[in-house]
């Protein structure tokens, strides 16, 4: 809102004087040609307003209750206490040790971690080298007998370093082991994603005995724990978020979304009228912005936004 | 501990780079937890890097870390005030009938916005920031905000102008 301070207190004031006017209901024609007057009387009127607009729609749609619950609700006790004990800053002991208590809250204990819209590149000593796609997490465990990585959450690209222990990477689904080449792992909600890029892998699904699953160098496939969907090709999108691109051929807008949504704050979502039209293009992820613009242009929809959290794509009217 | 007055001391990257270390421990003296204290650590250094009440240091800053904790402790007061809206949006939450509660999906979103209306209404007392919602949120009239707050209609455009221009043009 850093906006908000470049409008002179005069401007703000008459700004704030005919949004009362308005609130009151509609304006009579005299006073409606007044406000259109002071609107367009100045630029930075009209700019005002617009900013007092955006403002506004980054709150509407806010369930009112939970808004006065929270916002409107005056300081509990526990802010109270807390505020408190802030002002007892600089007494150690006693103090710190109530705060400790109160505020602590459990350290995020992943060995590494990528924060959201994200990605990292780690070199492990091995020679492997991971990359983490937006929100992921891994625990890299390697002892004499082989090179583990647990997959905790979202989606990694392992490059695999030569060394003769095996290198595997564990999932809430099994374990793929990677011999050598480049393999793509995602975790998904109840699967495991498994992309070969280069060189072959074995899947080993955690409920089934016997052989692992031999995986062919440009073959992908999902597996539970109990069986393994048929493989196929990969495609055009394959690894691609390495380079931070997201590559549509023929790519359901529904699922599209669900991709984008990956590298974003808040909800990104369509109505089901729109969400099988197909889409085709590749799109840079650094912004999620222009990706969401760019698709007006390009197919029959409107993109509207409830808060700057809150998206959703709808048919064009 | 002798201060520094380093020619790094002139611009907050170098005050970055000679306290951030300390200004970490001092934090987490007082959160007990690494990750927030490394968290808003960040934070006190992005508020002094955006904060338009600073401008750019001439001189080297003769105290350097009472400098820092002044506004580490403006930052750690912000977080403590998150925690407790965070809690009061919980409960809210729970009380809510089952087919009014939003699905969990919104519910981060929700809380995200509703943190950063608390921020646009800080410091307006609470009736005010009530009336403001009732107008905004609720989409009520002066009539019927008077009504639900038991006061004037006059009182009600007072609060509804003073959280407007604090919300809109931060004044």
């Amino acid at each position: 809102m850093n906006e908000a301070r470049t409008f002179s207190p005069q401007v703000a004031e008459q700004a704030v004087q005919w949004w009362l006017e308005l609130q009151d209901g509609a304006l009579d024609p005299r006073q409606q040609q007044a406000w259109q007057r002071w609107l367009h009387a100045d630029g930075e009127h009209r700019r005002a307003w617009e900013h007092m607009q955006k403002v506004n729609q980054q709150f509407a749609g806010l369930p009112g209750p939970l808004a006065q619950a929270t916002v409107g609700a005056p300081h509990s006790p526990g802010r109270r206490r807390a505020l408190k004990a802030l002002l007892l800053l600089g007494m150690a002991g006693a103090t710190t040790l109530a705060l400790r208590q109160q505020h602590w809250l459990p350290p995020l204990v992943a060995d590494y971690r990528s924060p959201l819209g994200q990605r990292r590149q780690l070199q492990l000593d091995d020679g492997s080298r991971i990359h983490l796609n937006t929100t992921s997490a891994v625990d890299v465990r390697f002892d004499g007998s082989q090179r583990l990585i647990h997959l905790l959450e979202g989606e990694i690209m392992l490059t695999a370093g030569g060394d003769a222990r095996p290198l595997r990477i564990s999932t809430d689904q099994g374990l793929v082991t990677a011999e050598r080449g480049q393999v793509n792992v995602r975790q998904m909600l109840n699967s495991t994603w498994v992309q070969a890029l280069h060189g072959a892998v074995a899947i080993q699904p955690a409920a089934v005995q016997g052989t692992p699953l031999r995986l062919a160098d440009g073959q992908q496939v999902e597996f539970e724990r109990q069986r393994v969907n048929p493989a196929r090709p990969l495609d055009a999108n394959s690894g691609a978020w390495v380079d931070g691109m997201l590559i549509a051929a023929h790519m359901r807008l529904g699922d599209f979304l669900a991709e984008v949504g990956r590298y974003r704050r808040g909800q990104l979502d369509c109505d089901a009228s729109v969400a099988n039209l197909l889409l085709s293009g590749s799109f840079p992820l650094g912004n999620t912005e222009r990706i969401l613009d760019s698709l007006e242009a390009a197919l029959p929809v409107k993109v509207r936004r409830f808060t700057r959290y809150w998206v959703t794509v709808q048919a064009r009217v | 501990m002798t201060a520094v007055t380093s020619p790094a001391s002139h611009s907050i990257e170098g005050l970055y780079l000679v306290h951030r270390r300390w200004l970490t421990e001092w934090l987490r003296s007082r959160l007990g937890c690494p990750d927030n204290a490394a968290d808003l650590a960040q934070d006190t250094f992005m508020r002094l890097l955006t904060a338009r009440e600073v401008t750019p240091i001439h001189e080297p800053i003769r105290e350097p870390r009472a400098f820092l904790t002044t506004v580490a402790k403006r930052v750690l007061f912000n977080h403590y005030r998150r925690q407790d809206l965070e809690r009061a949006y919980l409960e809210a939450l729970a009380q809510m009938p089952e087919p009014l509660a939003p699905c969990e999906e919104h519910r981060a979103i929700i809380l995200q916005t509703l943190l950063e209306l608390d921020a646009l209404l800080d410091g307006l007392p609470a009736v005010v920031k009530r009336a403001f919602l009732m107008a905004q949120v609720d989409g009520l009239g002066y009539r019927e905000i008077a009504d639900e707050l038991g006061i004037s209609v006059a009182t009600v455009k007072r609060y509804l102008h003073k959280a407007a221009m604090r919300c809109y043009f931060a004044l």
